[in-house]
């Protein structure tokens, strides 16, 4: 499970991991100048393209509400320190719960 | 742990709602300049290619350039204005995400996240269906209307609604209208939205049953949609709680391995079992639809969202690049016959006000108001994103209105008018079908009708009215030219229906259990246990009435020699556009009220539009001398022939004669009603704009208070320059305040 995003920096913008760590200065030294080169390019190639898969996994789990337990927890944490938080078990039951009472929260159109 | 954000000495004393506009004027370099002119010019070749071309046939690229230079310019300077000169976004003011935060359902979400949320849920079959059955008239009517239809009205209709609903603190659109209209028009609203729902299961149900009939393959796949859900269903809510991403790749995986295995039944001595008549699918709908919908959501609703969500966006996705791939020719005429004459058999009626009524979803769909006022507005981080989200959104959903017209226009038209035209005007063999279609003023030999059907597997393809087949028709022609060829014509078909199926089958679900709730909360004005939500008898009971509500027009439509999806989808396009008009005259009277009278012609202009569409057809529909479109003239044909004891094509029985003409007046009473409904609404919203312009210090708006935001986030998709600045400075304060000890 990933790490929910730090509640504290609310002022900043959407809390997104899009700042990541450039990926040619991970480049690592080799003796033969050429080969370093192509180790340097194919390392971020890999790097660019792990990065991408993380920005649609992010985008997916926002999406389905996989997430929504790490923004609840870390809703929690931040706001009330001293509350019981929910299992992620639980807390899940609790949603589909809501949903049943509200049918009209999920309604998809036409 | 540390604080959250350093408090702002100023969010202690609200300030006086500014609406200040931070747009400042968009700079216009040369470079910005000349990129927009080439857009406009590259859209203005390709209407004027779809317009003027006379008897060669036309690349769906030309469709594909009208329609995307029109939305990149719409968007570009249309809803720009809106937001910021109409509506006057404030991305200072907090939105009731971010006021009202609760980690659940107010809660401020990522702009990207929050468009696919939203479009995943104003997206679903009408926007597939309404154009292809509008290309009866041709390609051009309706592309017209779909591309400026969304640009002027129904995306203008979503981010005006979005944006005061927000900041009502996400109030739905019936309370709107009540608190700002009159209980007379939020009365009306609500109960013109209670019946348009009923209708809508009603159409969309028709649609699954018309495609599903003597379709073995069909059936198979679809029943076993039932248990996959299930097993998703129990996966989530015991096994693995919450791992949708996992459950869903397994339950694509699955619901691929479902629709193959089809084929492998289709094949079998099993193929008996699942030929099903439309009258026994009528009954399995209904047990469906009850059963699904007082089973606990997580069992079945829930799972089936996720699935059809992914299939959704994921084959849009497909049919997007396939038509880019293959940029297929149209067939189809730009304009037929039938636009003038209006005698076409899938819909009567003439081009105008038909064409303007059969396109709803994908040009301008009351229903998305109820979206746009339901959770989105709970979770709009900033009031800039309303653009993006409201506009945005609705402006994708008209794009794949436009494909699904593409996919109507690239079949031959012989064989469109053989699938969309009732049993009645084609008779049951290919031969008299060919013959009707010649009759039409297309040709298509028997033989043709026969291979089509056989390569798509199907026994026949005659009468599958309800567009989903012509749009599986026309999806498997594209795919198949890109990859696979003919021999996988037939699995591209039967994953077209699939497809169609399975958000159909949610909707049915969702909607029922939305009618349900509406039910027992009016219900429970009068008998207080039916309010409650976990109250069994109440919750059976209301579903029972909803679902006898729709499934009765679905028996109906089933079984009307003229044709249900003739009669009923005209029915169902003037409710849809009725719920448009109570949005847009709410609209109106709110800009109206908040001192916005010089825009008010943004909503007010629309409004008028769909009046006057609305009403001529619902006049036509009622008061019309051609039995073909008027019920009351149609009724009392059939009821005069009753009397003389004839039996009038296309009935086949006395027993036909009575159904067709209960089935009229029905009909005509509700076009009826809902006529009488918007006039009702337009006249109640009237009244309190002209007391707003009359005495403007009369007026008391009630919206959120303002606060100040804290939120610092992009309005669009990708961030500007000076957006980058911001974010920077931004997160440099925050990690200052950090860093120097806050905890």
């Amino acid at each position: 499970m990933t790490a929910p995003v730090d509640p504290s920096v609310t002022a900043s913008a959407s809390v997104d991991p899009s700042a990541s760590v450039d990926p040619s200065v991970t480049a690592s030294a080799s003796m033969d100048p050429s080969a370093s080169v192509t180790a340097s390019v194919t390392a971020s190639v890999t790097a660019r393209a792990r990065h991408i898969a993380g920005r649609i996994r992010w985008y997916v789990r926002e999406l389905t509400g996989e997430s929504a337990y790490d923004w609840y927890v870390a809703h929690t944490a931040a706001h009330d320190p001293e509350a019981r938080i929910m299992t992620r078990r639980a807390f899940e039951r609790s949603r589909t719960d809501a949903r049943e009472a509200d049918p009209r929260e999920g309604f998809r159109c036409c | 742990m540390p604080e959250p954000a350093p408090t702002d000495a100023s969010d202690a004393v609200p300030e006086a709602a500014p609406g200040a506009a931070p747009g400042k004027a968009p700079k216009l370099t040369p470079r910005s300049i000349a990129v927009w002119a080439l857009v406009a010019l590259v859209g203005a070749a390709g209407w004027g290619v779809l317009a003027l071309s006379r008897g060669e046939e036309v690349s769906a690229a030309w469709m594909l350039a009208a329609a995307l230079g029109s939305y990149a310019i719409a968007y570009r300077f249309y809803s720009r204005f809106i937001a910021n000169r109409v509506l006057k976004v404030d991305k200072t003011r907090a939105t009731p995400a971010e006021r009202l935060d609760n980690g659940v359902d107010f809660h401020p979400t990522d702009r990207r996240v929050l468009f696919g949320h939203h479009f995943a849920a104003i997206a679903g079959a009408g926007p597939l269906v309404g154009p292809v059955l509008a290309a009866q008239m041709g390609y051009l009517p309706g592309t017209i209307w779909i591309v400026a239809g969304v640009i002027f009205a129904g995306a203008v209709q979503d981010m005006v609604t979005l944006f005061f609903s927000t900041r009502r603190d996400g109030r739905s659109l019936g309370q709107i209208a009540r608190d700002e209209i009159g209980p007379f028009g939020g009365a009306a609203a609500l109960v013109a939205v209670f019946m348009i729902m009923i209708i809508l299961l009603a159409v969309l149900a028709l649609v699954i049953v018309n495609a599903l009939a003597h379709s073995p393959w069909g059936v198979f796949s679809i029943a076993m949609t039932i248990p996959i859900a299930l097993f998703m269903g129990v996966y989530l809510r015991v096994l693995r709680p919450g791992r949708v991403t996992e459950v869903s790749v397994i339950g694509v995986a699955l619901l691929l391995l479902a629709i193959v295995s089809g084929g492998w039944v289709a094949e079998s001595s099993l193929a008996d079992t699942f030929t099903l008549e439309a009258s026994t699918l009528v009954i399995w709908m209904i047990a469906y639809g009850f059963l699904a919908s007082v089973l606990p959501v997580w069992m079945l609703l829930a799972p089936r969202d996720y699935l059809s969500t992914f299939m959704k966006v994921g084959t849009i996705v497909l049919l997007a690049l396939g038509v880019v791939i293959a940029l297929p020719t149209l067939k189809m005429d730009a304009v037929t016959e039938f636009a003038s004459r209006g005698d076409g058999p899938v819909f009567a009626g003439s081009m105008f006000p038909f064409v303007f009524i059969t396109i709803a979803c994908g040009a301008l769909s009351g229903f998305h108001s109820l979206i746009s006022s339901g959770t989105t507005p709970k979770m709009v981080q900033k009031e800039t994103q309303i653009r993006m989200i409201g506009y945005g959104a609705m402006l994708t959903e008209s794009f794949v209105a436009i494909m699904a017209m593409i996919t109507a226009c690239v079949i031959d038209p012989g064989l469109y008018f053989a699938v969309n035209s009732p049993a009645g005007v084609i008779g049951g063999t290919v031969e008299s079908a060919s013959q009707a279609v010649a009759n039409l003023g297309f040709t298509i030999s028997p033989d043709q009708l026969a291979q089509a059907a056989k390569d798509v597997e199907e026994t026949s393809l005659l009468s599958r009215t309800g567009g989903a087949p012509t749009f599986a028709l026309g999806m498997s022609e594209i795919f198949s030219s890109v990859l696979g060829g003919t021999a996988l014509k037939a699995f591209w078909y039967h994953f077209a229906i699939m497809f169609e199926a399975l958000f159909i089958l949610t909707t049915v679900d969702a909607g029922t259990r939305v009618g349900r709730f509406m039910l027992q909360d009016m219900l429970g004005n009068v008998y207080k246990p039916m309010r409650q939500v976990s109250w069994k008898p109440g919750v059976w009971f209301a579903s029972a009435v909803v679902v006898g509500g729709w499934g009765y027009f679905l028996w109906v439509g089933v079984h009307d020699p003229l044709g249900g999806i003739n009669q009923l989808f005209p029915l169902f396009g003037i409710a849809n556009q009725l719920l448009a008009a109570v949005a847009l005259a709410v609209c109106t009277t709110l800009l109206i009220k908040s001192g916005r009278l010089k825009w008010a012609w943004v909503t007010a202009v629309p409004l008028a539009w769909d009046a006057a569409v609305t009403l001529t057809a619902s006049w036509q529909k009622i008061f019309s001398g051609d039995p073909k479109v008027g019920f009351f003239t149609q009724r009392d044909v059939y009821q005069s022939a009753i009397d003389r004891g004839e039996v009038l094509p296309p009935a086949k029985t006395m027993d036909d004669m009575h159904t067709v003409v209960t089935n009229s007046t029905v009909d005509g009473v509700l076009s009826a009603l809902f006529a009488l409904l918007i006039l009702v609404v337009i006249a109640d919203a009237a009244r309190v704009c002209v007391r707003a312009i009359r005495a403007p210090e009369s007026v008391a708006l009630s919206e959120a208070p303002y606060v100040r935001s804290r939120i610092t986030a992009p309005a669009g998709m990708f961030p500007t320059p000076e957006e980058k600045a911001e974010l920077a400075a931004a997160e440099a304060k925050v990690t200052a305040g950090a860093g120097s000890g806050a905890s």
